[in-house]
């Protein structure tokens, strides 16, 4: 059931399994998501860190 | 702890030896045992991955870091995507192509036996060593939860994840894992929602991320280079990338997880989940230490997490820690009651009342630490003490004995992946290696099961002789540092420069450790503006602090191997081809 549930969430995340996939967007998704990661700590310390 | 937490540890922790006992049962040949026949499905490797990384420590020195100090830590982590792309895009095909069991396999054929031997040998001294300090963090907690002694809580804790890890092999690791990532998650999840049901009802989520914010502890980006700094978004995504790279890339126990998964495709998804879950992850962890600053605002706190019985040994002593917790207990009460009128009114002059009880509070509590460290003689930084008080202390009968074996679990969960790769490097690079008479694959898979009890008995006994040192979890990333960036810069010859030889690389290599060396010892002196370097066994100076922080050790290694390694490629060319 785990299995199942996992391989549907690949699907979701459009990563089939045993199928060609297109890496490349997969790595710019990657990429724009470690950029996301820094904006959003960026955002968090300006707004909530008062002194 | 009560009988039912005590039952509760217990099953658990049997179910966890039972379950990861039974899985080494199929496995035939070393590739079964070391390596799962390579039919690992990709989320089951991803989050062993992950469980791998998140042990005891994830659980007590990080949220004790972001108590005692802020929530910068999770900058380390935020070089991980970019890692996960580079690894999958190079090295899981690189690997997948040559069919490896360990990484430093496929090192032999480009640059000969010497350069796999020693990267495999730096693996094996650099795991062995921090192995210790995984079973040593656990045990300090586990020992003060449970009463037991520190040596005996290292044994208990060694035996069980050697036992397992000797029948189970890498299946049993990986299914065992999963399991451990699941119960420390929850006690996570609910230690979080419990310090939100015991703050006072007109206190939201809100009125505690501005107190925290008040409090400068809601940083989680600091944009200031400095290169003596530990944590800011330049070591994090620059220098922390060198470190994912080789942690994640060249590092056995991360690179054996995705190497038991059947494709390419599996190993690369197995590695991405890393990359989407493992910085959010550390997020929480540290919110979550943070809002236990915020809970012992509205809640009676020791002025010491550890010592609970006053070590004075003379009156004087006695005396001035007696002074000490008065002005603790009048600051903590001021500290109370100006949090709630700063929340009530949001206005500078309640926030700065507010500030100044805290710093006072803090100065008695640091005086009364130094006290202590003058008298006793011994490490009393509290850090790794904070969670296991608030778990003996505020969560409820049954809940104790999930968490604490949660707490277990997560030590496990670290220990098992590290004593399967550490066989594993040692089997296949070494032993099999250099053996000279041929010897079946029952042999080598009985071996594999003695020498993984060897490792267990040898990370048992680092871990007895590590004592109780500074915050564990910096001293895990520093051992690694020395390593590391090396390795990497010997990864990328092999992949990126076509013309690099044996004697480069092994060169290279050897110039990349003596480079971070010199670096970990260059300190300065902001008084005197003066760079000097000591030699480990010389006394540094009080006004000498380290020139430059660890992380930044790990591009030095890597940097200093590949000039170095290409130099002597070129300049013995024609020699050595």
């Amino acid at each position: 059931m785990l299995s199942n549930t996992f391989t549907t969430l690949s699907y979701l995340f459009a990563l089939p399994e045993n199928s060609s996939k297109n890496w490349n967007a997969i790595y710019l998704g990657v990429f724009l998501l470690g950029l996301l990661f820094i904006a959003v700590f960026w955002w968090f310390t300006s707004t909530y860190n008062l002194p | 702890m009560h009988w039912i937490d005590w039952s509760i540890l217990g099953v658990l922790l049997m179910y966890i030896v039972w379950d990861g006992t039974r899985r080494g049962k199929k496995a035939d040949s070393i590739e079964g045992y070391l390596l799962a026949g390579r039919s690992m499905p990709w989320w089951a490797a991803g989050l062993s991955v992950m469980a791998t990384q998140a042990s005891a420590i994830t659980f007590i020195g990080t949220t004790g870091l972001a108590y005692t100090e802020d929530m910068r830590f999770v900058q380390v982590y935020l070089a991980i995507p970019f890692a996960m792309i580079l690894i999958c895009a190079f090295l899981v095909p690189y690997f997948s192509k040559k069919k490896s069991f360990t990484a430093y396999e496929v090192l032999e054929e480009r640059f000969g036996l010497s350069t796999r031997l020693l990267t495999s040998g730096l693996f094996l001294l650099s795991r062995g060593l921090a192995l210790g300090a995984v079973i040593a963090a656990p045990s300090y907690v586990l020992s003060l939860l449970l009463g037991f002694p520190l040596s005996a809580t290292i044994v208990i804790i060694g035996t069980l994840a050697t036992v397992y890890t000797m029948f189970g092999g890498v299946a049993g690791v990986i299914q065992t894992d999963i399991k451990q990532m699941a119960i420390m998650m929850f006690g996570l999840i609910f230690c979080f929602g419990l310090i939100f049901s015991k703050l006072p009802v007109d206190v939201g989520f809100g009125d505690a991320l501005y107190l925290a914010g008040s409090l400068d502890k809601l940083t989680a980006l600091d944009l200031t280079f400095d290169l003596s700094e530990k944590y800011n978004v330049w070591s994090g995504v620059f220098a922390a990338l060198f470190l994912m790279l080789s942690y994640f890339g060249t590092d056995q126990t991360q690179v054996q997880r995705y190497l038991t998964t059947k494709s390419v495709a599996d190993a690369r998804n197995s590695l991405l989940l890393t990359a989407y879950a493992k910085v959010p992850m550390q997020f929480f962890i540290l919110l979550l230490g943070v809002m236990l600053y915020v809970f012992y605002i509205f809640n009676e706190a020791p002025i010491s997490f550890r010592a609970s019985e006053p070590v004075a040994k003379t009156e004087q002593q006695a005396l001035i820690e007696q002074q000490l917790l008065t002005d603790y207990e009048a600051a903590r009460t001021t500290r109370r009651e100006t949090a709630l009128q700063a929340i009530n009114q949001r206005t500078k002059s309640q926030q700065d009342a507010f500030l100044a009880a805290d710093e006072a509070m803090n100065t008695a509590r640091t005086s009364d630490l130094k006290l202590q460290a003058s008298i006793s003689q011994t490490d009393v930084n509290d850090t790794n003490y904070i969670f296991p008080y608030f778990i003996l202390t505020v969560v409820p009968i049954g809940v104790v004995g999930l968490i604490v074996a949660g707490i277990f679990a997560a030590a496990m969960s670290s220990i098992d992946s590290e004593l399967n790769a550490l066989t594993t490097v040692f089997i296949v690079d070494w032993y099999r290696r250099l053996k000279r008479t041929p010897a079946t694959e029952a042999h080598f898979l009985k071996s594999s099961r003695g020498v993984t009890v060897a490792w267990g008995v040898i990370a048992t006994l680092s871990a007895l002789a590590l004592g109780e040192t500074k915050s564990i979890i910096e001293l895990i990333n520093q051992i690694g540092s020395y390593f590391y960036g090396s390795i990497l810069g010997v990864f990328v010859l092999l992949l990126w420069v076509k013309q690099a030889t044996a004697r480069g690389a092994f060169i290279g290599l050897f110039s990349g450790m003596l480079a971070v060396f010199t670096f970990d010892r260059l300190y300065y002196s902001e008084i005197l503006s003066d760079y000097s370097f000591f030699l480990p066994w010389s006394a540094v100076p009080e006004s000498y602090s380290k020139a430059i922080e660890f992380l930044w050790l790990n591009p030095v290694g890597t940097i200093a191997t590949v000039i170095i390694g290409c130099t002597i490629s070129l300049l013995f060319s024609q020699k050595d081809h």
